[in-house]
Formats: C-alpha cells, structure tokens, sequence
C-alpha cells in the first residue's frame, strides 16, 4: 500500500539547513495499522506530509496504492488526496464556520455526492464515532474529544484507502486520548482502511500491524506485531531506545 | 496584574507590528479623508469672493442712480443722508458718488396744439469738466443779476438747435413763472459717451432725449413729443441767482473687491434695506434705480447652494471615511480579539483595554490627519494654479479652520471607532462564541441605531422630492441650506442600511440553501454569507456607500455640464446664431447660409407679436438640422414635430436649376376700349416677378416691361442663382405696374378696360441665348388670385382717407383670373386720376401715381400651421387645433392654426410665449395677401466644430454662439468648484473604497490561511480555492456595488433638479435633466467591488504551503 524508499527532505540550505528526514524506508500492507513513534521533532509530521503529498521529499521516494507520489502532477496529488488518502490532524483542522455534520459532509460534497446520499452518510459516520447527537454543534461549541470524533468521521467519511493521523491525541488529556485511539483501532478495523499514524500511545503501539521508531530523521528500528526486525539494511542504524 | 498594568509603549509598539496593514489603512483612511477635505474647504473659501468679484465685475451692474425733487437747502443733506445710509448698509466698502443739480427746465417753444414741445436743462453736474472737452468758448462764470445766465452746451444739443457761442435762449419754465434767459458760453462733448458717470445726466450722454407721450383731454388723447436738449451746464454759483433747484441726482459705485469679499447675503440685506429707507427719505422720495440688491441676491443664494454643495462634499466624504473607518477598525478588534479576551480574563478593566487603543488612535489621527490637511493646503495650491480650477489670487495659501475643523472630526471618529470594541469586549469562552454566532448577534448589534438613521433617511428623501434650492434661499445662520446639505448624506445613509438589514433574512435564506448543494465552492459562499453575516456586511456596507457617493459625484458632474450645454444651446438655438435686427436683403441670406464652415442653416425672421410674444418664422425643411430642441421639450419626436408645419409650397416650381425665367404674357383691348386707348393710357407696365426659393425667402425680381399692344411678349426674369437661392425656387406671383390713366370725363366711374393673357411659362439654364420650350401653360395659373390697386388714388367716401372729401378719381380692378383655351387670362380696368381740381386740392402728384396690378398663387389653407409653447397657450387660453390671428411686428394680420406645442421653444425666455411657422408658410400667405415678406433676420447654423464662421461684413450682423455661452457659464467658479468638488469625492470614494475593502480581504485571506490547508490536504487545489474566494467575496460585493449605483442614482434623481441653478440662483432654462454617465459608472463600481477581490485570488495563487501552514497551527 505504502512504499518509501530513501527518503529524505531538507529544509533551507547552507548553514541553517535542518535535515528532517535522512534516508527513510519502509513498506506498509494494506490494511495494516501501522504506528510511527519518535521524539518531537524527529521528521514524525514531515513523514506523513511526503506520504500524503502535501510536501516533496527532497531525494527518495513514496509509493501509495503503486503510484510514485513525488512523480505525480499538482493536480494527480489532489485527486489522491480526494480519494484515497485521508488525514487527521493534531489540531482536529475544523472548518470552524461549519457544524460537526457539516464538516464531516466536506468531503462528500468535494466527491460530489447527491444530498440525500451525504446525509445518510454523514448521519453513519456521526453515529459510528460516537457524536451524532452533536452534529448541529460548531466546533467551537464541542470539547476536543468531540471535535477529534469529528474529524475522524470527516476522515472516514470520504472512504479513503490510506488514514493518516498526525499524533491525534496530542492535545487532549489521557483519559480522552484513549478513547480517541480506542475509537480510532475500532473504526480502522471496522472500515478496514490501512492506517499510518504517529503516536506516543502505548496502547496502540500495542495492538498496531507494525511500529515505525524514528529518531532525528532515521528509522530507527522497525517492529512488526511478530517481535523486532533489524532496521539493518533498511536504513543506517541508530541507538535503539525501546 | 503587573502585566495588565504595563500596557506600555513596547506593548503598544508590538502590538501595531503585528496589526501593521489593518493601521496602515486606518492612517490612509484618514489621510486621504482630511487631505481631501484641506482641499475642498479651500476652494470652497476661495471660490466664493472669486465668483462674486466675477459677477460684480461690471460696473453696470454695481451702479446706483437716484434722483430726487428737492430744493437746494435739502440736496446738500440728501446727499449727507445718501453717504451715511450707504456706508452703514456697506460697512468697509468704498463707493464713488456723483450728484448734480438740476434747475427746472427752460421751455424754448410749443406747438399751439401743445403736441411738440422744445425745452432746455440747466444743471450743475459734479466733477463733469474733468469728462468733457470745452470744445469752443469758456466755462460759465457766475452769472450778474438782470443779466443772462451763461451755460454750456452739448456740441451735439448746440448744433442740432442752431445755436452758438454768444446765442441767447429765452423762454419760461413749462409750469409757468418768469422768463429765463440763458447765454451761450461754451460748447463741450464728452470724452467717453458710454462712461458709467453719464448715469448722473437726466438727459441722453448724445445731450438731446426725445419723449414721446399722449395729452389726454376730455375724451380724446393725442400723441405728444418733448425734445430736451442739455444739460445746459451753468455755474452752481446760478442756483443761488436766478435758478431754483428742482431736482437732483446722484450716481453711487461701490467697489466690486470688498463687496465680493463680505458676506454677500447680509450686504445684499442691507442694500435692500438701505435703497427702502432711501426711497421714502424725501418728501416726494428718492427714485433708485439700480440692479444691486438682485445681483446681491442671487449671488447670496448662488453662495449659500456653492457652500451647501461644498457641505453635501464634506458630508459624503464623512460617510465613506466613516465606513471605511469602522470596517478596519472592525477588523483590527477581531483580530486582536483572543488577545483581550485574555486581557479581560487576567483581570483588565475595560478602560484598561481601551486606554492603549484610544492612545493608539489619537496617535494615529493626529498624525495623519495633520499630514493631510497639510499635504491639502499644499495640493489646493498646485490645483489652483490647473486650468480648470483657476482662483489664483484668491487662494491665501493658509491653512483655513474648517480644514482643521475636518481633521478634528476625522480624529474623533477614528477614536470612537476603535475604542468602541475594546469598550464592549468579552471573555475569552464568549469571544469564541461570538466568532461562531454571528448571526445571532447581527440582529441585535443593528436594532436601535439603524432605525433612527432609516427614519431620518425617510425623512430627508421626503424633503429632497421636488426641493428646489431657489425657493429657499434662507441664509440661516451657517450660510447653507440645511436640507440640500445634509440631507443626501442622510439618505445615503439610511439607504444603505436597508440592504444591511436584509442580510441576516438572507443569510437565514442561504443557510436553508446549502444544505440542498451539492457543491463544495457554492455551499461555501451560502456559509459564509449565513455563518459570518457582521463580516461580511462590513465590506459591503462600504461599497455600497463608496459607489453610491462615486455614482452622486459623477451623476451631479455629468448633469451639470448637460445643463450648462442645454442652456447654452436654448439660447442660441443653433451652434451659431446670427442676428441682423432689421433683416438683410434677400440675396444677403443666402451668403450667410452659405458661408464656409456652415453643415446646415435654417434662416428665418422673428418678430414681435404683442404681449410678450413672439413669432419664430423658420425654415421647417432644415430645422431639424439646425435647431438644437432638446428631445424632452417637444411631446412628439422633434422630427415629427417639425413634420407638423412643413409647408406645402405653392406656385410653379420651375424645373431644373434655370438661370432664367420667360413668361409670355400680353396685354390686350377689352370690352369698349380701343387697342389705341390701351396702348396708350397703359403704355408698357414694369413687371416684378415673386419667386420664393426652397428655404421660404422671397425675391421680389425685376421682369422688364410688358407693352400693352395686345401682342405675347416674353417678361424675362434673371434668377439669383444657384449660389444666393436655395433651389428649387416657384413663381408665386406677378405684379403689373404702371402710371394711373389720367382724369378723362368720357370714363366716369371705370378707366380703360384690358385684358391680361398669361401664355407660358419657360426656362433656360443659361443667362443669355434662347429658352426651352414652354414647361407650362399659362392656363396653370388659372387657380391662382387676381388683385388690382392703387396706393395713391384716392377712392371715393368710403377710402381709407375718412376726413377726405369725395374725389372723382378711380381705382383698379382686377376681375377673377379665367382659363382661356391654354392660357389663363385676367380682365382689368385700369381706372384713372381724380379730376385736376381734385387733384389740385390734394396736392396729388399724377406722376406718382401707380396702379399695381397683382396675380398670386394662392395657399390651400388660409392659415399656417404653428407650434406654440405651452406659455403661449396658457396665456391665450388656446389649445391644439385653435386657430388665432397675429400680427409680426403689428404688419398684416395672419391667422395660425396650432398643430403642436413644446413646452419650451430655444430663445424664447421671459414668460414662454412663442408661436413658431414655416418661413416659407408665412411669406406665401403674406404674398397671397399682397403683403411684403417677412425680412429674413435670424440664421441658425450648425458649423464645423461649432466655430463662427465667415461671414459677410457690412450687413449689422450680430453673433453668438453656443460655445461662448457654454464657456460663460462654466467659467463662473461659483457653480463649477462645488460641482468638481463633487467629482473629486467620487474619485476619493472609490480609493477609499478600494482601500478599505482591499484590506478586509486580506484579512480575511490571513483569516482563512488555517481553512485553505485543511481544504488543501482534503484535495481542494488553489485555483479552486482561489475560485471560492472570488466568488465568496463577489457575490457580496457586487450586489452591493449595483446597490449603491441604484442608491447614487435615485440620490442624483432628488439631488440634482434641486441644486441646478444658474448664477442668479433661477432655476435654468430649460430645466436640469439628470445625466448618469452609467459606463464610468458601473467601470468604478467595479473597480471598488471586484479589484480587490481579483488581487486577492491573485496572492492565493502565488504563495500556498499547506504543510508549513498546517505546521503553524499545531503548534
Ligand atoms: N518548514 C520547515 N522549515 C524548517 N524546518 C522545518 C520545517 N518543517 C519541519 N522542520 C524541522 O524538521 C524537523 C522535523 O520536524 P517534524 O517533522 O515536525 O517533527 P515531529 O513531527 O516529529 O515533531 C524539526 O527539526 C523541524 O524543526
Ligand atoms: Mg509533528
């Protein structure tokens, strides 16, 4: 489903340069739930941007659904976008404006689907993440929990092959967080959609297809659920810390 | 707590940076309103005095002459009372004053009938040998008792009574009392007969003044005429001899700068009021004639609509400056919005919160807006100095108060705008709240104070429907018409906030919308409209007035120079117009017609025709290329119009372009005159051609003579030619002329009868060398009317010469014209003298006494078809399809058929009375009725490029021309400046509009950066981002444009009939039309509403980073 070979992606140049990513490879099944860890600041977000061509690597290069990403044009890049892969954001990325069923109707009005249908499916994925009786609210008006359901409903709305989290749970408390994750491991399994999302939560690394550790721009290890692979050869290797 | 309290300069510093746009347009704002303000206010100083020094210019209109019956003892204190009352009424005004005595008049002789009288006026006048040369003689001394009192004389007066130098004049006073002799000293002319100081001379500057006037007795009244001669100027040592003083006079000139420079209304007052009181100061009273107090107050009311319009400027400019004010200051609270939530909730006060903002306004106003009035003063002094714009030297280059007065405003207005958010901010949980509600808050925000304003709206329009400046010339005390003044703003005002009102219904409506579409970019737009309605009323209530008061400007421009076109065209009826007062001869006209440079001429006469009347005979053919009738005074279309009195010529046109006319004619025996007597009591008649020409002029033309020998001659007629006729030209009529038979007691009652043949009638095309056969037989003529009379043969007890015995003389007599096989013939008896008795009793000289003998073609109608104007309807309660008779400058009497009315005619002012006919129409009935033409005096023509062209010298001709009109009357500052001030706001209007709705765009770009990268990693691509913003910010703005062009152009429609006036403060003739230039119009509102919008799509395209945007955010 998901192919990076080598990739890496340096922001500015000269002295200044920050290497955020420095030669990252790996391969994702599909319909894998995959887990990136690593510390703030260690290439996490910059990653999933490349993945999700929101951003060029700088050498290297992605495959989504065995199409090189970098390859594609401005507008091949918004269709995939369109259609195949899907983000979450820290932030939740609301349209503020918008009511929860609204903003989760986003998608499927850029997809172009008939009202009636929309709202049906608006009113399913409001249901399947636990919101629906807050689908008139504003986001303004929603705890972060809800507006995280929110998001991930908006996310899932539009069917997509490949979810891309970006720490989802970061901004909530622990307790919500978990449910958010919790929420999050039921819908991917439910939808059967291939997930990438970088986390801290242990509880997802646990019961993700595989982990991705990486460290100042390297992958550090890779873990499937059968145990540790050597990240020899896939890349140079660093301190394992786990 | 430290940290509230420390809201310092660094705070404010940082603070500014991060708002720096939002400020900077706030500055702008600012600026641009008082520069522009600077400007405006020191024209609208200057312009004033420049218009009224430009008015009171001429002398003629400034002088004031006086004249009184008074005796010596009491002219000395008039002319006290005169200086003390005027230089009260005109404080600080210089005037001249001269006066001069008059004795009463010296009567040299009278008719016995008392019909004609010769008289002579002793007077002293002041200062008078400093205007005269002594052209013989010596200056009068003071006369000795017993013997005659010397004078001077008129040179002109002196010769035209045989008198000269040493010549004694006798006679009494026309009232009686004792004789008076005056002895000729000295003879004198004056040095400039037109100066104004010859106002103080009671007789003509020539020194002789003709009255003529009726005696009325018992039931009969006779015309009378006076001649004086003078003044007979004497020695004022005289009036303490001999003479009495009867009379005085006194001519007063006042300096034009000062009075231009006061306040014209109060000095117009007080003139009134001084020439009141003056004219009941004596006891028979003063009589003042002078055109000061109207000049004064027109120009009074012309300054109070100057300095109104100025205000209405002023007041719209306020307005947008005002929208534009709060739309950014609106911003700048909403963006600094989260900030003060946390303030408030780290514990400041409100005043806390609004004291940085206040500091930082007042900061702001006072800098920019001291730099625009400066930047003002400065520009006013480089426009002045622009062509159009010309008021040098009435620019004092000092910055006036009312320029400061305007920064002031501007500064407490920014102030108050933002202060006022700070002073209402909340909590941090209800600022959340309140970006996500909007809508609910819209209704709210608006109740209270938007119905005021929408009421007086109401209330303003009300009072601009049908207002007119003129009627309301009250000076109050601002010196403007508070209802012309303020009540556009007003307007405007309420205007737009019904559009405003109407937003949240529909944002209610766009809510109900979006969830039925199915696209993304449509449903966006709804949402915006819906979600964000204060937002986005903002921006369009600053469109709406910006294109509004652009749209007033322009329409109030535009319908100004209409107006000055239209005047300037109603006056003189053509591109040129030209004049000879006492007509030209026939073949003059054609020269003027066609003169190099003229495109289209009609000519045409015009003439008097009683009671303020007058007649327009014109040209009906060429009128609708010649006369400039606007479309809206005539109720049919102007060509249909003229269509209505297009003659139907009469007569037979002669074929061709002939250079030559023949017509075979005879005079032969008739009835029991013999061939003998015929020839010899007729001899050879002189005849005289009518032929008319294509444009109506007659030409009466000399045929040779036809003998009375009984045998067809041909009666040659050498044609004007192509060059002085309009061709094709008709024979309209024959006159026969020859000597009356003498007195022959063998006829009696009847003269030697004849017989006139008409035989044909043919051309040539050539000057010399034969004719073409026959176009026509005489036998045409048949139809045509015969005539035959004698101007001086006295005719019998029933002759127009009633207090003439009864002679035994006879007239004429022409009988009926008959066919006779192909001719037409006409059976006449010549008649004869009155016996040499008769004659001898008369003093009748036979010599002199012709018979005419006339054919004419005859008109179909015996009237003319006329347009009248309304005025001249009402006037004599006549209406369509009446018919009256009058009488051209009191000539024969014709009658008119009214077959269409105008509301107005071109030149015809006072009380709108005119009737205007074909030229041709009438001249062909006059001819019908054997009466002369009407002389051709008037030429209206269409020119290139409007120039005068060349025209023939020596005829008297006057000129004037449209152009010059047009150029008088925008050349007077006092009505053009307010009007370019106008202008001037509308250019500003759409800056500050540009400006203003440039930023909130911005804004709203920095605002939705967040959105743009959810919509970027959800596959919406920047152009269709891009697309979206377009037509979120469109769809808005461009209903508000066509909103505020519909509420400047229902604004033009009340504002300006209401303050198009000429310099006298009269409504123009013909009325103001309202001209909105709709393609500049539309182009700026569209500039205003879709600029700004398409720079905006522009930046989206050029620099989108969702993921650095998105890294943004997560943080
Ligand atoms: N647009 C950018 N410009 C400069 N440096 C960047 C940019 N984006 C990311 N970086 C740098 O790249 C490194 C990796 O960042 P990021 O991918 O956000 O890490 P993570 O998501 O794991 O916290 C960081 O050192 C960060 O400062
Ligand atoms: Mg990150």
């Amino acid at each position: 489903m998901v192919i990076a070979d080598g990739i890496r992606r340096t922001f500015g140049s000269g002295h200044t340069a920050v290497h955020a990513l420095r030669g990252v490879s790996f391969t994702i099944e599909r319909a894998q739930l995959v887990a990136l860890r690593g510390r703030s600041g260690s290439g996490k977000t910059t990653l999933l941007n490349i993945i999700g061509g929101l951003d060029d690597p700088t050498s290297g290069s992605v495959w989504v659904d065995g199409r090189e990403v970098n390859r594609m044009t401005e507008r091949e890049r918004l269709a995939l976008r369109r259609d195949r892969v899907a983000f979450i954001f820290q932030s939740f990325g609301l349209v503020p404006m918008l009511s929860a069923a609204e903003n989760v109707g986003v998608p499927l009005r850029i997809a172009g689907l008939r009202p009636t249908e929309r709202r049906e499916r608006v009113a399913a994925m409001l249901a399947l993440t636990g919101v629906a009786s807050h689908a008139a609210h504003r986001p303004d008006e929603l705890s972060g929990g809800q507006q995280q359901r929110v998001a991930i409903a908006r996310a899932l709305a539009g069917r997509p092959g490949l979810l891309i989290a970006d720490e989802p749970t970061s901004q909530l408390d622990l307790e919500t967080g978990q449910q958010i994750m919790e929420l999050l491991l039921s819908v991917v399994r439910s939808e059967g959609v291939t997930a990438l999302v970088a986390t801290h939560d242990e509880a997802l690394i646990g019961v993700a297809d595989q982990v991705i550790m990486l460290e100042d721009g390297s992958v550090a290890g890779i873990q499937s659920a059968a145990g540790v692979e050597s990240a020899a050869g896939l890349g140079p290797v660093g301190a394992e810390g786990g | 707590m430290r940290s509230v309290r420390g809201l310092g300069l660094t705070f404010l510093a940082r603070r500014a940076r991060a708002s720096s746009l939002l400020l900077a347009c706030l500055a702008a704002t600012v600026l641009i309103s008082t520069g522009l303000a600077a400007v405006l206010w020191s024209f609208a100083v200057a312009v004033i005095p420049q218009g009224a020094g430009s008015a009171l210019a001429a002398p003629q209109g400034r002088v004031m002459k006086l004249t009184g019956v008074t005796n010596a003892g009491e002219a000395a204190a008039d002319s006290k009372l005169i200086r003390g009352t005027l230089r009260e009424a005109w404080p600080g005004v210089r005037f001249q004053m001269q006066s001069a005595l008059w004795a009463e008049p010296v009567q040299l002789s009278i008719t016995s009938s008392g019909t004609y009288s010769t008289q002579i006026q002793p007077a002293s006048l002041a200062g008078l040998r400093a205007r005269v040369t002594l052209t013989a003689g010596k200056w009068p001394g003071a006369p000795r008792p017993g013997s005659p009192v010397p004078v001077a004389l008129p040179a002109a007066a002196a010769s035209r009574l045989h008198v000269g130098l040493g010549s004694v004049l006798t006679g009494s006073p026309p009232s009686g009392g004792p004789k008076v002799s005056l002895l000729v000293t000295g003879l004198f002319q004056a040095k400039h007969p037109a100066a104004l100081y010859w106002g103080v001379d009671l007789v003509a500057s020539s020194g002789i003044t003709v009255q003529h006037y009726t005696i009325s007795t018992a039931g009969s009244s006779e015309p009378a005429t006076t001649v004086s001669y003078g003044p007979a100027v004497l020695n004022p040592a005289a009036f303490s001899g001999g003479l009495a003083v009867t009379q005085a006079s006194w001519l007063v000139l006042p300096q034009a700068n000062a009075m231009a420079h006061g306040n014209v209304f109060a000095l117009a007052a007080r003139t009134t009021q001084a020439v009141s009181k003056l004219s009941v100061a004596l006891p028979e009273g003063l009589q003042v004639t002078s055109r000061l107090p109207q000049l004064l107050d027109g120009l009074g009311s012309t300054s109070v609509l100057a300095r109104s319009l100025f205000t209405i400027a002023a007041l719209m400019l306020l307005l947008v400056a005002g929208a534009g004010l709060a739309l950014a200051a609106r911003l700048l609270a909403s963006l600094r919005e989260d900030e003060s939530a946390l303030l408030r909730a780290r514990g400041a006060t409100r005043w806390q919160l609004a004291r940085p903002v206040l500091a930082e306004a007042v900061l702001l106003g006072v800098a920019a807006g001291s730099a625009g009035v400066l930047i003002g003063t400065r520009l006013t002094g480089v426009l002045a100095r622009l062509g159009d714009l010309r008021v040098e030297g009435h620019l004092s280059g000092s910055i006036t108060s009312l320029a400061w007065l305007s920064a002031l405003v501007m500064l407490v207005l920014c102030a108050a705008v933002m202060a006022w958010p700070a002073l209402q901010a909340v909590t941090p949980g209800a600022a959340r709240l309140r970006r996500a509600r909007q809508a609910r808050l819209a209704g709210m925000a608006w109740a209270g104070g938007d119905l005021a304003v929408l009421a007086l709206a109401v209330v303003a329009v009300w009072e601009l429907r049908g207002y007119s400046a003129v009627a309301h010339p009250g000076p109050g005390s601002l010196g403007i018409d508070p209802v012309v003044a303020i009540a556009p703003a007003l307007a405007l005002a309420g205007l737009t906030l019904i559009p405003l009102r109407g937003l949240p219904l529909l944002a209610r409506l766009a809510d109900k919308v979006t969830d039925y579409e199915r696209r993304l970019a449509a449903a966006m737009v709804s949402w915006q409209i819906a979600r964000q309605p204060i937002r986005q009323a903002g921006p369009a209530l600053l469109v709406v007035i910006a294109t509004a008061t652009t749209t007033l400007g322009l329409a109030g421009y535009a319908s100004w120079r209409q107006s000055v076109a239209d005047q300037a065209a109603f006056t003189v009826g053509s591109d040129v117009r030209v004049d000879a007062v006492d007509g030209v001869p026939p073949t003059a006209a054609g020269r003027i017609t066609r003169a190099p440079g003229v495109t289209a001429a009609t000519v045409g006469s015009v003439a008097g025709i009683g009671h303020g009347g007058e007649l327009i005979a014109l040209d009906a053919n060429t009128a609708s290329k010649a006369i400039l009738l606007r479309p809206d005074l005539s109720p049919l279309p102007v060509g249909a119009l003229w269509r209505r009195i297009h003659p139907h010529p009469i007569g037979e046109t002669l074929p061709g372009a002939p250079a030559r006319l023949a017509i075979l004619a005879a005079i032969g025996r008739r009835g029991s005159s013999s061939a003998a007597e015929i020839r010899r009591y007729i001899g050879s008649p002189t005849a005289t051609a009518w032929i008319q020409d294509a444009t109506g002029v007659i030409y009466q033309l000399p045929a040779g003579r036809l003998p009375a020998d009984g045998q067809p001659h041909a009666l040659v007629v050498t044609l004007p030619g192509r060059r002085l006729a309009s061709y094709p030209l008709r024979l309209i009529g024959l006159t026969l002329s020859f000597v009356v038979p003498p007195y022959d007691r063998s006829y009696e009652a009847l003269g030697p009868t004849a017989t006139l043949t008409i035989e044909s009638l043919a051309v040539s095309r050539t000057a010399r060398g034969p004719f073409a056969a026959p176009f026509r037989h005489g036998d045409a003529l048949s139809s045509w009317a015969s005539e035959a009379y004698s101007p001086s043969v006295p005719t019998g007890p029933s002759g127009a010469y009633g207090q003439i015995p009864t002679t035994d003389g006879v007239g004429p007599f022409a009988g009926l014209v008959r066919r006779a096989g192909q001719a037409a013939r006409i059976p006449f008896q010549a008649g004869h003298d009155p016996s040499p008795k008769i004659q001898r009793e008369f003093g009748f000289d036979a010599a002199q006494a012709f018979d005419q003998l006339m054919i004419t073609a005859q008109p179909a109608t015996a009237s003319v078809p006329a347009i009248a104007t309304d005025g001249f309807l009402a006037a004599n309660r006549l209406h369509l399809g009446s018919f009256t008779s009058v009488s051209p400058d009191g000539g024969p009497g014709i009658t008119v058929h009214i077959v269409a009315s105008v509301r107005r005619f071109p030149t015809v002012f006072g009380q709108n009375r005119a009737l205007i006919v074909d030229y041709g129409a009438v001249n062909g009935l006059l001819a019908a009725n054997l009466a002369q033409p009407l002389p051709v005096t008037t030429w209206w023509l269409r020119t290139v490029g409007g120039r005068v062209p060349r025209l023939p010298a020596g005829l008297g001709l006057s000129v004037v021309t449209t152009a010059s009109q047009r150029a008088a009357l925008l050349s007077n500052p006092l009505l053009t400046a307010p009007r370019q001030a106008m202008l001037a706001i509308g250019v500003v209007a759409v800056l500050l509009g540009v400006l203003g709705f440039s930023v909130s765009v911005a804004a709203s770009l920095r605002a939705r950066r967040t959105q743009s990268a959810v919509f970027a990693a959800l596959g919406i691509g920047k152009t269709a981002q891009a697309a979206q913003l377009c037509l979120e910010q469109c769809v808005l703005s461009v209903p508000a444009a066509a909103a505020g062009l519909l509420a400047g152009i229902g604004l033009a429609h009340l504002l300006v009939p209401a303050v198009t006036l000429t310099t006298d403060a009269a409504a123009p003739v013909p009325w103001a039309l309202v001209v909105v230039p709709l393609g500049p119009a539309v182009a700026l509102a569209l500039v205003t509403a879709a600029a700004p919008v398409a720079a905006a799509a522009l930046s989206v395209l050029r620099r989108p980073d969702p993921a650095a945007q998105l890294r943004a955010e997560a943080v």
